[in-house]
């Protein structure tokens, strides 16, 4: 073998593993990526679609730690909606409609053009690994089927749905990953013969159907937000802005649709017992939602394309796993769909992946050194859920193998710092996914502020080039000058009166401060503009931010506040070699809780069901007598 | 350096990790007395100090079996008595514990006791056998408060308030409450998360309703405090007013029993009588005053003195007033007393009703019409107490009924906490700043009978438990 040594080696080349081998690459080390196919890089199996509530801010994030996802989303953006825009600033989401080739192609240019970066078609299926301390392991390499065996000082799992991946559509059910493509064997034994524990999962996608067969004009017609708000600060505004999108529909479930699929009921694996595998709560197959929900007399369903170059057409809400015939007659009962041509079946996929309490808060395994993991492989679902794993595991491999301190991102800094610590902390027993009701701070955790509360983690994972840190601080600059400038800014009863009156709220009699005006629910900062001459003439990124900062400012503090609490308990660390069996006092259920979990801190033992906080009043004293 | 508090948790270490034993029993001479050992060696000990009649190894038996044998010091007999072991998790404190009993005297507890220590244990502290079984999760924090509190009682109510709270009323209404606001937003939390679901927008006017009716329990428990501080500490009332004006009479009426003495004889009391009465379904501790008047007379100058003093800190002053000298009465200038009843009486010596004079009626919070000879005006008196300590209006051992200052301030914060919601939820504020709030608020509630608590309240809470439950 003649190019068989690499620093870091990533199996995957899905969401996850595309960020943590740019990640490693870009961060100077000798990274190969390993993938079953190279036509299936950065592959959306299921909708091509990006963001969505919580999804979106964790795209912002990705860019912010100087993550791909959000650059190559916003090139391949066909249509861009901007979710809860009634709703708040905070759960304010964006998502959008990507054209699936065209994100393929330019995450495969991005890797292509990495100078440190080996692209492989080839299947990992065995980890090398020599004996640690304590009965661990330290990861050496891999071998992989073909290429034979590759030395890495760290490696990356990244394999999506693909471990033993089995499809089910009805009676039929084949060895097989997503979209046909072939499934990886190997790691799961290599991984429980080395004690750690793996679960299975599911997870569904519905059916695509030919556009001509669809009669558009009898659904509704959804279109893409007027203003485009790009995903990555990289992105050229206006070539965005430029583009023309494209329109989605909508079209609903009926009575009759909900009889076919209660009659052929018995035939969905999900429901005869034959599929074994978790699937997510949040997003059910049709049947699910229809059995479950027997009173909802239709549910909403989204069509939309695949991309430009295709007329494949994605109906979102009809994921199944029924048989092929049971899917055209229910698919053929709904308004609009009476000629439907079903170009890929609908199925359920089951597939191996690991229990993420077996990982810690930087994703590298806690009973293999050097072994990091990423991704659905994690139990998570989600494009945006995986590549921000992919990017931490990238980032802490490239740290580790460079011997420097890993970075854990605090639940008070990130969406993904959450994810990740619900994750390892708590494990989960469906296929995860973020939302914004998971987070305590989600009222400083906005998509407008990513850049700014990520700053120094985004130094830290050494990919933000120094341009754009300065660039950044530049920004953060005129942030806070213009939040200065406005706390002292008045204005005449003269001068402001006739904007509040156009704005229907109460006029004043005397002079108007501008950050008081500003938080009035009814004035958008933009409104003074014409007024205030002296404005800095921000851009409309940043005039959006000062306008929530000011509006925000009185929540935002309590939140603050509570953020430099949870800080405080973090930064008590829990060392990785205490016998919690012979703390005294801890009870039992705490203590294998405590012993299956080892917490790094103790803020991370306090999230952990089962152990309560006299639990951790024992561990706190237990701390302090052996200090 | 070690702070306070460091070294707090260290005392705490100290006996948390050793094994402990106290006499359980009152102090005193008796048929019997319990010396209870908690703690992982436990049998250890037991075995040291006992050794059953039979002859056999007393961890030969089974847990939970009477054991009939001799307590042993020093090789030597002492006494002896039934020993019973229980083994953690399923016993009080959670760990392996055991109970002897002996011979109840003084001397012989005593020498058991230190036979029990001698033997490897320590001391226990003061409610360290329920602390124990707060933390290992067996009981929930309003259900150890209670504990301690139930060993205290010395009447039926305080019994039944008590013992409710120790099976877990609060923290089965504290929970109620809590699924209930947490419906009430579950739309809008789904809207939020998934606003591509096709789901109905939460309509405001429910989220409303739903949070008021919820805060409106919140508020309810809230009363019901003045209740359960009324049985738990029971409700200091005074009596005062002229002298003759018939204070003794409706002391030996609420009393129930012929204490002060009462005479035509103006000034005849001359000290404060105390008596602890139960009154209106609440525990009153009852205050007879001397007649508060200017007097040379040394005796009961002491008793005016006296009443003064009791007066200042009343929560409740019965002024009882001749209805022949109302135009004479003045008010007395005290600060502190929350509610103040005005007894109109001798009504009996005219007839009609007698109109009462403005400058009476507006120094009261209640006025009444009484002859108290005749015992007329008394079931008036009974229904203004029940109105203001609740007993009108909650059934000890039926409703939940909160007690304490710390219940009291969590559901008070809550119910702030609430209202701020509900203000947000009327003013239009966005939705993630009304989950943000609402969050919290939640949080205060659950607080209220927490699962969590840091370790100060710990230290509180079970410093205020007696040695040995």
């Amino acid at each position: 073998m003649v190019n068989n040594k690499f620093q870091v080696i990533v199996a995957g080349a899905g969401h996850a593993g595309i960020e943590a081998a740019l990640a490693c690459a870009r961060t100077g080390l000798k990274t190969a990526l390993f993938t079953l196919s190279l036509d299936a890089v950065a592959n959306m199996p299921c909708n091509p679609s990006i963001g969505g509530t919580g999804k979106g801010h964790l795209v912002f994030e990705i860019d912010a730690l100087g993550g791909e996802m959000g650059y190559a989303a916003d090139k391949a953006t066909i249509q861009s909606r901007m979710l809860n825009t009634s709703k708040g600033a905070a759960v304010q989401s964006k998502r959008v409609q990507a054209d699936r080739v065209m994100y393929r192609d330019i995450m495969k240019r991005a890797l292509e053009n990495e100078p440190n970066l080996e692209l492989i078609q080839g299947e990992v299926s065995e980890l090398i690994t020599e004996e640690y301390i304590n009965g661990s392991y330290k990861v050496t390499g891999i071998k992989a089927l073909p290429g034979g065996e590759f030395s890495a000082d760290a490696v990356v799992l990244a394999t999506g749905t693909y471990l033993h991946g089995v499809t089910h559509t009805g009676e039929v059910d084949r060895d097989s990953g997503p979209d046909g493509l072939v499934p990886s064997k190997g790691l799961t034994e290599s991984l429980t013969s080395r004690n750690v524990r793996m679960m299975r999962f599911k997870t569904g996608t519905p059916p695509r159907i030919h556009k001509r067969s669809i009669d558009m004009d009898r659904l509704e017609v959804q279109i893409g937000d007027e203003y485009i708000v790009p995903f990555s600060v990289r992105t050229d505004v206006e070539e965005l802005n430029s583009r023309k999108q494209i329109e989605c529909h909508i079209a609903y479930t009926n009575e009759k649709t909900h009889q076919i699929i209660k009659n052929n009921i018995h035939r969905s694996p999900l429901f005869s017992g034959k599929i074994h595998g978790i699937g997510p709560r949040y997003c059910p197959s049709i049947e699910d939602k229809i059995m479950r929900f027997a009173d909802k007399e239709r549910h909403q369903l989204f069509v939309e394309p695949l991309g430009l170059g295709t007329d494949e057409i994605y109906l979102q809400g009809f994921s199944s796993s029924l048989p092929a015939d049971v899917q055209y007659e229910m698919l053929r009962s709904l308004e609009g769909f009476e000629h439907a041509e079903i170009m890929r079946y609908a199925y359920a996929i089951e597939y191996d992946c690991v229990d993420p309490l077996e990982l810690q808060p930087t994703l590298e395994f806690k009973n293999i050194r050097g072994l990091f993991g990423a991704g659905q492989f994690n139990g998570t679902s989600g494009y945006e859920e995986a590549a921000a794993q992919g990017l931490v595991a990238g980032i802490n491999a490239s740290l580790y193998v460079r011997k420097e301190e890993q970075i854990v991102l605090p639940r008070s800094s990130s969406y993904i710092g959450t994810l990740i610590d619900d994750l390892v902390t708590k494990g989960t027993n469906e296929p995860y996914r973020i939302m914004t009701s998971r987070s305590e701070f989600r009222l400083i955790l906005r998509q407008d502020n990513a850049e700014s509360r990520l700053l120094k983690y985004g130094i830290r994972s050494g990919l933000l080039s120094q341009q754009r840190i300065d660039d950044l601080n530049a920004r953060e600059k005129a942030v806070s000058d213009e939040l200065e400038r406005l706390h002292t800014l008045y204005f005449k009863p003269a001068v402001i009166n006739p904007v509040l009156e156009a704005r229907g709220t109460d006029k004043v009699v005397t002079g108007a401060n501008a950050e008081e005006v500003i938080r009035r629910p009814q004035i958008r900062y933009d409104d003074l503009l014409e007024i205030d001459k002296d404005n800095p003439h921000l851009s409309r990124e940043l005039r959006h931010r000062v306008e929530t900062e000011i509006k925000y400012s009185g929540y935002i503090k309590k939140q603050l506040d509570d953020a430099a609490k949870q800080k405080k308990n973090e930064s008590i660390a829990l060392p990785d070699d205490i016998d919690y069996s012979s703390i005294k006092g801890l009870r039992i259920e705490a203590a294998e809780k405590l012993a299956k979990h080892r917490p790094k801190s103790i803020g991370q033992a306090s999230r952990i069901s089962g152990v309560s906080p006299a639990d951790i009043t024992v561990l706190l004293i237990w701390l302090e007598i052996n200090r | 350096m070690r702070s306070a508090r460091s070294m707090n948790l260290k005392d705490n270490m100290y006996s948390s990790n050793r094994t402990i034993a106290a006499v359980s029993t009152p102090h005193g001479k008796g048929g019997i007395a319990v010396i209870r050992i908690s703690g992982e060696d436990t049998m250890d000990i037991l075995t040291k100090v006992f050794r059953p009649a039979s002859g056999k190894d007393i961890s030969s038996y089974p847990e939970r079996y009477s054991v009939y044998g001799n307590i042993i010091s020093n090789g030597k007999r002492i006494d002896s008595g039934i020993a019973v072991f229980f083994r953690g998790p399923g016993s009080f404190t959670g760990e392996d514990t055991a109970e002897i009993s002996c011979h109840g005297g003084i001397y012989v507890t005593n020498e058991v006791l230190t036979a029990v220590l001698t033997a490897g244990a320590v001391l226990a502290g003061p409610g360290e056998f329920t602390k124990r079984a707060f933390l290992s999760g067996k009981l929930s924090l309003s259900e150890a408060e209670a504990t301690g509190e139930l060993i205290d009682a010395d009447t039926h109510d305080k019994m039944m308030l008590f013992s409710s709270a120790v099976s877990g009323n609060i923290s089965s209404s504290v929970s109620s409450i809590s699924d209930e606001l947490n419906d009430a937003m579950s739309l809008l939390y789904a809207t939020i998360d998934y606003p591509e679901e096709g789901l109905m927008e939460a309509d405001r006017s429910d989220i409303i309703r739903g949070i008021r009716e919820a805060k409106a329990k919140i508020d309810r428990l809230l009363d019901s405090s003045v209740y359960g501080r009324a049985i738990s500490e029971g409700a200091k009332c005074v009596i005062c007013g002229k002298p003759n004006a018939g204070k003794s009479t409706l002391f030996n009426l609420m009393a129930n029993e012929n204490r002060a003495i009462v005479t035509d004889i103006a000034g005849t009391t001359r000290d404060v009588l105390h008596e602890r009465v139960s009154f209106a379904g609440i525990t009153l501790e009852l205050y007879d005053t001397a007649g508060l008047r200017q007097t040379d007379d040394v005796v009961e100058k002491i008793g005016v003195e006296s009443a003064r003093k009791e007066i200042s800190s009343a929560d409740i002053i019965i002024d009882v007033i001749d209805s022949s000298h109302m135009d004479k009465f003045v008010p007395e200038d005290i600060e502190g007393a929350s509610v103040r009843i005005a007894m109109v009486n001798k009504c009996d010596t005219s007839t009609g009703d007698i109109p009462v004079p403005e400058h009476i009626t507006s120094s009261h919070d209640y006025v009444i019409s009484s002859s108290l000879i005749n015992k007329k005006g008394l079931s008036e008196l009974e229904d203004v107490i029940r109105k203001i300590y609740g007993s009108d209006r909650y059934t000890v051992g039926k409703d939940t009924i909160i007690w304490s200052a710390r219940q009291k301030a969590q559901l008070g914060s809550s119910s702030e906490k609430l209202s701020a919601v509900l203000h947000s939820l009327e003013s239009g504020a966005p939705d993630d700043v009304i989950c943000t709030q609402f969050e919290d608020a939640v949080r205060s509630l659950n607080d209220t009978d927490p699962s969590n608590v840091n370790e100060e309240m710990i230290n509180l809470i079970f410093s205020k438990f007696c040695i040995g439950k």
